[in-house]
């Protein structure tokens, strides 16, 4: 009996040390690695300087040039989107933002597609590295039941993570785009996109809970907020009563600014501006932040 | 409750051991009541159903023990009608009515019977046909009539096997719940291993080429023929380490209660021939067919073409009972013709093996017909995955072309692909010249088991997929 005891000991020594060492090898890695998306999230987790947050998913990150804003409003202005990610990553990093008591000033991408994604939810394990450090963080991914007995791994915050830390050099200079993501020489491309609306508003309250979570605190803490709905390509009927029920929802309960630019004249339908339906080529982008920077300041 | 999810995780940590500290007497209740609320996690109403199909079956089992001459034939096809009728109702309903409308509509005509909105009750293939093994044994007279009915139920219910096999029969599983288990380390050892070696196989290496063949397969149309090909490459390893892992999850934690389940899988790919593929892969569903369909149709022991016929129907009905859908009937058909496509062609083979004096080279031949026997079984998985049959076609023209450039999705995908490949690689290899089942099953190498085990959780935890993927099976 003895050594069988010995030996399930023997084993869960060798499981921990190879967790501990393993993950603090992976550790290292991953806040001194150049990659793009793991600097930019240290970035903002950790050393945020901006006076204007700008926040949402890949139609943030593609749409907005924060520097092109900057020159123009005079604010230290960051491009805060995430491709792939929901209201509630973009709550969490906002949240983190805001303790060091700079920011003055937030920007909330929303579309319908991001608000009625079933999918962001599920990368918010990208913020994992940083469960240790940050409250809020920790709070979010493991206050939710059995997900607490995942992070006593020092692996698993890394997981899926060893291929980009060991071979993506994939660095953009974030420190003159200052977060925007630009789509160069993407020609238009015709999708098949078709969200049903219809069957996902089950997930409306999830997207909708979080994003007046953003607004809550950013008038309780004194930030000017404003929403904006980025260019698509083209609108479906469904997709415009969509808007239109954001807009009146938010402006009901909250009397906030919202910018629609869901059908931007200036480059609705023309492929010449956008990579897809839902995206902005880097001449789109570049078009819809001059016009924007400039609306903005009028408001 | 899937098997990759920590809900399973606690659920299997609170049964075991409360498993074990129970008397014997009252041990097949809580197995039972721990099997019903790890099916009805999943849709709790149809735990109805597999409660009709338990009570007709107890009952036609005792009837048909207790009966003569003809009425136990009548009460064999009452229960199998009834465990048919089943699975015909919420598997194949829509099927029929579809082909039924298209039949219509072809000759102008419309189906007035409308398509119903049924989820298929999850397990339905595997627990109606391991039932369906009771009142045919019991028939044949290799069976006693199970009376007591918390038993019989849990026979049908047993939660590690419930939902996608090993499909068993009642000779092996069904006395294992009279005997009373005592705890066993090694067991517990020899499972929990089991149980490890299955979780790598479904998170690190099924979990991680699907993400690939999805995008790839959902997109056929605008990929090349290296990326098909490389895709449906992806997808035979996928299947395999999907269910295999699965299986093992299943054997692993039974093994660490003191039940025995048959083998499903015996590292398929090492087949150096269709024939030996299908007594490697989900050896329970084949068995299946061959002892109650394959026989009962006469088997070899008819007229040339008559076997033939006979082979070729029991792949067809394997390909349908795996879903509702044309391209798994071709994908059964595709099987069943290479079977007997080798039988009526393997003298010419031989001879002509011999004429190039071929066999002087064994090594080569064992290599060249491995790959050969991948090939063909990948050839027909294309249409298993595909959603048409002209979705399939397109695919295999594709691939046949090799066009194109290769599509790597994004890199850190590939090299994570690519890198759970060469793990799988390796341990299966080294499985195939041990011949067990996960590394180091043996006890007296606790030591080297110990540092691979270890390593292989941490495998897990570092690049398993761990998204809680369903199981492809779960969907038959």
């Amino acid at each position: 009996m003895g050594h069988r005891i010995y030996r399930i000991m023997f084993f869960v020594f060798v499981l921990v040390l190879s967790d501990q060492i393993f993950g603090a090898f992976l550790r290292k890695l991953y806040f001194s690695s150049d990659q793009k998306e793991f600097s930019k999230l240290r970035y903002i987790i950790r050393d945020f300087k901006a006076d204007v947050a700008i926040f949402g998913s890949s139609r943030s990150l593609h749409h907005f040039n924060a520097k092109m804003i900057e020159d123009s409003i005079g604010l230290k202005v960051y491009n805060c989107g995430f491709a792939g990610q929901g209201m509630e990553f973009s709550f969490l990093q906002f949240k983190n933002i805001i303790k060091n008591g700079q920011l003055k000033r937030v920007i909330v991408e929303v579309s319908p597609n991001i608000l009625f994604d079933k999918e962001s939810n599920e990368k918010l394990f990208l913020l994992a590295p940083f469960v240790k450090e940050s409250e809020v963080i920790r709070d979010q991914l493991i206050g939710k039941g059995t997900d607490k007995i995942k992070f006593f791994s020092e692996v698993l915050p890394f997981n899926s993570l060893l291929p980009d830390l060991l071979f993506n050099k994939n660095k953009v200079e974030y420190d003159s785009l200052n977060g925007f993501e630009p789509l160069i020489s993407k020609k238009y491309h015709r999708s098949n996109l078709e969200i049903n609306y219809i069957n996902k508003t089950n997930y409306l309250s999830n997207s909708i809970y979080y994003l007046s979570k953003i607004i809550e605190e950013s008038i309780s803490n004194k930030i000017n907020i404003t929403l904006v709905t980025t260019p698509y390509h083209d609108l479906s009927k469904t997709e415009s009563r969509v808007i239109n029920f954001i807009k009146d929802y938010t402006f009901q309960k909250y009397k906030i600014r919202f910018m629609d630019y869901s059908k931007f004249e200036k480059v609705y339908n023309m492929d010449v501006y956008f990579k897809d339906k839902l995206h902005l080529n880097f001449e789109g982008a570049q078009l819809f932040s001059s016009y924007f920077s400039s609306d903005y300041i009028k408001g | 409750m899937l098997f990759n999810s920590m809900h399973f995780v606690l659920f299997f940590l609170l049964v075991t051991p409360i498993y074990f500290v129970l008397p014997h007497k009252f041990r097949w209740m809580w197995l039972l009541a721990a099997s019903c609320y790890f099916y009805m996690a999943f849709v709790p109403v149809y735990i109805l159903i597999l409660g009709f199909t338990i009570v007709i079956d107890y009952f036609a089992g005792i009837y048909i023990e207790q009966s003569i001459g003809k009425k136990r034939k009548l009460f064999l096809i009452f229960s199998l009608i009834a465990n048919v009728g089943v699975l015909a109702f919420f598997k194949y309903y829509n099927f029929i009515n579809e082909n039924i409308t298209s039949i219509l509509y072809g000759m102008d005509y419309e189906n007035p019977i409308p398509n119903l909105t049924i989820l298929l009750p999850i397990g339905l293939s595997f627990h109606t046909f391991q039932a369906m093994s009771y009142t045919i044994e019991v028939y044949r007279g290799n069976q006693k009539a199970e009376r007591h009915f918390g038993i019989y139920s849990l026979y049908v219910m047993f939660y590690p096997q419930l939902v996608a096999g090993p499909i068993e029969r009642p000779q092996n599983l069904l006395h294992q719940f009279h005997k009373e288990h005592e705890f066993s380390y090694d067991r517990m050892i020899e499972g929990l291993k089991l149980m490890v070696w299955g979780y790598f196989m479904k998170l690190v290496v099924a979990d991680r080429l699907a993400i690939y063949v999805d995008a790839v397969y959902d997109n056929y149309e605008m990929h090349s023929g290296k990326t098909l090909a490389l895709a449906t490459m992806f997808f035979a390893i996928q299947i395999y380490c999907d269910f295999a892992g699965y299986s093992n999850i299943a054997i692993g934690s039974a093994r660490i209660m003191g039940f025995d389940l048959m083998t499903n899988f015996n590292r398929p790919y090492f087949s150096k021939s269709i024939s030996e593929f299908w007594s490697r892969w989900h050896i329970s569903l084949s068995t299946w067919f061959k002892d109650y369909l394959y026989i009962s149709l006469g088997g070899n022991r008819v007229s040339v073409p008559r076997w033939y016929f006979n082979l070729f129907i029991v792949f067809l009905l394997s390909g349908l009972w795996h879903g509702a859908n044309w391209t798994f009937v071709i994908w059964g058909g595709l099987n069943g013709f290479y079977l007997v496509f080798a039988i009526i062609t393997e003298k010419v083979r031989n001879r002509i093996n011999s004429k190039l004096r071929i066999n002087y080279f064994p090594s080569l031949i064992n290599i060249i017909q491995v790959a050969v026997t991948f090939v063909l079984i990948s050839i027909s998985w294309v249409f298993f995955r595909s959603s048409s049959a002209h979705q399939g076609v397109s695919i295999i023209r594709d691939i046949v072309s090799f066009d194109g450039d290769l599509f790597l999705l994004n890199r850190s995908v590939f090299i994570l692909s690519v890198f759970s490949l060469v793990l799988l690689g390796l341990g299966e290899y080294y499985l195939e010249f041990t011949k067990v089942s996960a590394p180091f099953l043996e006890k007296r190498q606790w030591l080297p088991a110990s540092i691979v085990y270890a390593v292989i959780v941490i495998f897990i935890l570092s690049i398993g997929s761990l998204n809680g993927g369903q199981f492809i099976y779960f969907q038959f």
